[in-house]
C-alpha cells in the first residue's frame, strides 16, 4: 500500500508561474469572457454582476464573481459504490483511477474496433470491478439501444456490474441527470443518502476556446442543483481550438473550467465541480489530437498543481494514440501515467482508452502500468530496517540473501510482481509460443470476466429500478 | 514575363505565405490594372493555395499554413467575384460543396480543416457553420445547388442529426441531387452505412478523396 504522505510529489511550476496562470486565466474571462448558448444562464450570470452582450452571448466575468465561486467549491469530492466500501475522496491528497469514455470497443473475439454496445458495458463493468486499480467506472455507449432510453440502460448495465462509483453519458441532457438522480436515490434509498455519497458522476464539455453549448450547460446545471459530482472539462487543443503553447492553453483550460465554477455554485452553494484537462496538440500533419503526446504528459504534471492551488479537485487522462498493443501504445501510456501519478492527480482517467476506443485488454495492461507507476510514486523507505546492514553482515560476501529471512519478509512489499508482463526466462517464453503482451492481458480480461463475482443488487432494488426504467422507456419512446 | 504575370507570382506567394493583408492589396492593384479576373483566381489565388495544398500532401508544409492560405485566397475572392459578375463571366471550380456542423454541435475544427482542404484543391466551399439546423441544409441546398453537402457531428448525441438531414432531404426529394459525406469523431463507416449517407470521411484528406469520388461517379451517372 501507498503512503500518500510519503510518496513522491512533482510541482513543476514555481509560486509565480502558477499565479501568472491563474491570473491571466482570470484576465481572459473578465476581459474576453465566455459565450453561453443559453438565455437562463446568461440571465443568472448577469444578475450575478457579469456583464453580457446579448447579441454575442458573451459573458464577461468579474474577478469577484470567480473568487466568490472558488470559496464555495468543495476541495474534497466524495463518492461511493452502491455498497459503501468502494470510496473515492478527490482532492484528499490520494491519487485514483478511472477508464475511458468511448463509443467504439474493441471486440475480445475479432479484436476489430466496432460499435460498443449495452453487452460491453456490462463486461466492461465487470472487468473493472476486477482491476484492483481502478475507483470509478467509466461505461463506454450503448450503442445498441435507442438513443432517447440509452443512458437509462447504460445506468442498468452498469450497476448490476460493479459496486464501485461510476461515470455516466446524460445524453438527454438534464433530464438525464434527473432520472440518474431518481435511479442512484432508488439504490442508495433515498436523495438524502444520495448526497452523503454520489454514486455516479457526469461531465459537462466547454467547447474550446471558450463557449458553452446549451446542452452542456443543461447537464452542468442540474448537476449542480443536486450537487452531483460534474466533471468541467477544459480541452483547447494546442494550435487548434486554444494558443499553441502549453501555458496559453493552460490558461484557456482554466479559464473555461472557471466558467463552468462559476455557474455551477451560482446555482447551488457548494456544488461539487472537478477540473477536467484534456488539452491536446493538434498534429499539424493530421489533425489528430495528439492524446498519447509528451506535451500532454506535461499537462498532466502541472495541472494538478494548478487544481491545489485553485482548490479544485483535479482530473487528467492517460491515453494514447496507437490503436493495437504495440510499443507505442505501451511507452504513450507510461508517460501520461506516469506524470500523472508523479503530478498527483486526484483522478487520472484513461484506463483501457485508446483515442476514442475502450478496449478490453488495454484495461489490463493500463491496470498494470498503474501498479509499477504508483510503485514508483511510492519511493525508496530509508530505515535501518531496509538499509539491512545487519543483514548484509550476516550474509556476508560471495553468498546469497535468497534464503535470508529478511528477503522473505520483505520482498512482497518491496517489490512488484507484474501479472501480465513477461517475466519467464527466454527459452520458456520461446517454447511457451511467444506470448504477446496483446494476447497476454485478453486471456487475462477473458478469465476476469468469466470469473469474477460481483455481489447482485438487492432483489426489491432491481426490481424497483427496473419498474422505473420501463415507465420511463414507456414515456420516452411515445 | 510581363507585368501581369509577375503580379500574379506576387498573389501566388502571398497566398503561401497566409498573408491576407498582402494578397488584398496585390489584387486591388490587379484589378486596378484591368487584369483579367479569371487570371487572377487561377494563375494566382488558386495556384498559391494550391501549391500549399500539394505540399501538405507531402508533408512539407502544415495545417495551419493550409488553414492561412485558404483564408488569405477567400480575402482575394472576396474582391474579384464581383468583377467576374460585373463582367458576365463565370469562374471555374471543380464543383460546389456545403459544409456544416450540425444543430446542437459547435464543434468546427475539423469541418474547418475539410474546407481549408477542398478551397485548396479548387473546390467552391460554402461553409454553414456550428450548430446549423435542418432546414439550414436544405435552404443551402436550394439556393447553392451543390454537388456534396459535408454534415460534421463529434458528439454521440448529436449524430442522429445527421440522420434527420438526410430523411428531410427524402422528404423534399432532394436527396437525389446532393451526396452526403459525414465526418466527425463519434461517426463511422457503419453509421454512414446505417443512415444512408454516400460517403465516411475518418479526416481531411479522406474528406476530399471522397469528394473527388463521389463527383468522378456522380459525373458518369450524368453521361
Amino acid at each position: 500500500m501507498i503512503d500518500w504522505h510519503k510518496a513522491l510529489l512533482l510541482e513543476p511550476f514555481s509560486k509565480s508561474e502558477l499565479y501568472s496562470i491563474c491570473s491571466s486565466a482570470i484576465e481572459v474571462l473578465e476581459t474576453v469572457g465566455v459565450r453561453i448558448q443559453d438565455q437562463e444562464t446568461l440571465q443568472l450570470l448577469r444578475d450575478a454582476g457579469a456583464r453580457v452582450d446579448p447579441d454575442e452571448k458573451i459573458t464577461k466575468m468579474p474577478e469577484y464573481l470567480v473568487k466568490e465561486a472558488l470559496m464555495r467549491e468543495p476541495r474534497q469530492v466524495n463518492m461511493a459504490g452502491r455498497d459503501g466500501t468502494h470510496t473515492l475522496k478527490l482532492g484528499s491528497g490520494k491519487t485514483y483511477f478511472a477508464n475511458q469514455d468511448a463509443s467504439f470497443m474493441e471486440d475480445r473475439n475479432t479484436r476489430q474496433w466496432r460499435a460498443s454496445t449495452k453487452n460491453d458495458v456490462e463486461k466492461f463493468a465487470k472487468l473493472n470491478d476486477a482491476l484492483k486499480n481502478v475507483g470509478l467506472i467509466v461505461r463506454p455507449a450503448a450503442r445498441d439501444i435507442s438513443s432517447e432510453i440509452m443512458d437509462l440502460h447504460e445506468f442498468e448495465a452498469v450497476v448490476h456490474n460493479t459496486t464501485k462509483p461510476f461515470h455516466l453519458g446524460p445524453y438527454r441532457g438534464a433530464d438525464s441527470i434527473a432520472d440518474f438522480v431518481k435511479m442512484a436515490s432508488i439504490v442508495r434509498g433515498d436523495e438524502k443518502a444520495l448526497l452523503d455519497g454520489p454514486l455516479f458522476s457526469v461531465a459537462a464539455c466547454c467547447t474550446s476556446p471558450l463557449s458553452w453549448d446549451a446542452w452542456s450547460l443543461s447537464v452542468l446545471k442540474e448537476c449542480a442543483k443536486h450537487k452531483s459530482p460534474v466533471y468541467v472539462a477544459g480541452q483547447p487543443t494546442l494550435g487548434g481550438t486554444g494558443p499553441v503553447t502549453l501555458a496559453g492553453s493552460l490558461v484557456v483550460a482554466t479559464a473555461e473550467v472557471l466558467s463552468g465554477i462559476v455557474i455551477a455554485q451560482l446555482i447551488n452553494r457548494g456544488a461539487p465541480v472537478m477540473y477536467w484537462d484534456g488539452a491536446y496538440p493538434l498534429d499539424q500533419r493530421t489533425g489528430v489530437s495528439a492524446t498519447g503526446s509528451a506535451e500532454h504528459a506535461l499537462i498532466n504534471f502541472v495541472t494538478p498543481q494548478v487544481c491545489r492551488f485553485l482548490g479544485i479537485p483535479s482530473c487528467v487522462i492517460a491515453l494514447t494514440d496507437a490503436y493495437t498493443f504495440d510499443a507505442q501504445a505501451g511507452y504513450e501510456k507510461a508517460f501520461s501515467f506516469m506524470s500523472a501519478i508523479l503530478g498527483r492527480a486526484d483522478i487520472v482517467w484513461g484506463i483501457g482508452g485508446m483515442g476514442p476506443c475502450v478496449s478490453y485488454t488495454q484495461a489490463v495492461i493500463d491496470d498494470e502500468i498503474v501498479e509499477m507507476g504508483l510503485r514508483v510514486a511510492r519511493g525508496i523507505e530509508v530505515s535501518e530496517e531496509s538499509l539491512a546492514v545487519d543483514v548484509i553482515k550476516s550474509v556476508g560476501p560471495g553468498k546469497t540473501f535468497l534464503g535470508h529471512k529478511h528477503t522473505k519478509e520483505h520482498h512482497r512489499k518491496e517489490l512488484v510482481l507484474p501479472e501480465v508482463s513477461n517475466r519467464f526466462p527466454r527459452q520458456l517464453w520461446e517454447s511457451q509460443g511467444r506470448a504477446e503482451i496483446g494476447s497476454t492481458a485478453l486471456k487475462r480480461a477473458n478469465e476476469l470476466i468469466e470469473t469474477h463475482h460481483v455481489d447482485p443488487v438487492e432483489k426489491d432494488v432491481a426490481s424497483q429500478l427496473r419498474d422505473f426504467i420501463s415507465r420511463r422507456e414507456k414515456e420516452l419512446l411515445k | 514575363m510581363n507585368t501581369s504575370d509577375s503580379l500574379f507570382n506576387k498573389i501566388a506567394t502571398a497566398v503561401i505565405d497566409g498573408d491576407s493583408a498582402l494578397v488584398e492589396s496585390l489584387v486591388q492593384e490587379a484589378l486596378r490594372g484591368h487584369s483579367d479576373p479569371l487570371k487572377i483566381i487561377d494563375q494566382g489565388l488558386t495556384r498559391g493555395v494550391r501549391e500549399v495544398g500539394d505540399k501538405f500532401g507531402r508533408g512539407e508544409s502544415f495545417l495551419t499554413d493550409l488553414v492561412m492560405a485558404a483564408t488569405a485566397m477567400q480575402q482575394g475572392l472576396k474582391l474579384v467575384e464581383p468583377e467576374i459578375l460585373r463582367q458576365g463571366k463565370t469562374a471555374k471550380t471543380l464543383g460546389t460543396v456545403v459544409l456544416g456542423t450540425v444543430a446542437g454541435d459547435v464543434h468546427d475544427i475539423g469541418k474547418n480543416i475539410v474546407g481549408a482542404m477542398l478551397r485548396a484543391s479548387g473546390f467552391s466551399v460554402d461553409d454553414l457553420g456550428v450548430d446549423v439546423p435542418t432546414h439550414g441544409f436544405v435552404n443551402a441546398i436550394r439556393k447553392r445547388e451543390p454537388e456534396i453537402i459535408g454534415l460534421s457531428a463529434l458528439m454521440t448525441v448529436t449524430m442522429p442529426e445527421q440522420a434527420k438531414i438526410i430523411n428531410e432531404l427524402e422528404k423534399q426529394k432532394l436527396r437525389d441531387k446532393v451526396a452526403v459525406i459525414i465526418g466527425g469523431a463519434a461517426t463511422s463507416e457503419e453509421w454512414a452505412e446505417e443512415i444512408k449517407a454516400d460517403a465516411y470521411a475518418p479526416d481531411a484528406v479522406q474528406g476530399l478523396r471522397k469528394t473527388n469520388e463521389l463527383l468522378r461517379r456522380r459525373g458518369k451517372r450524368h453521361d
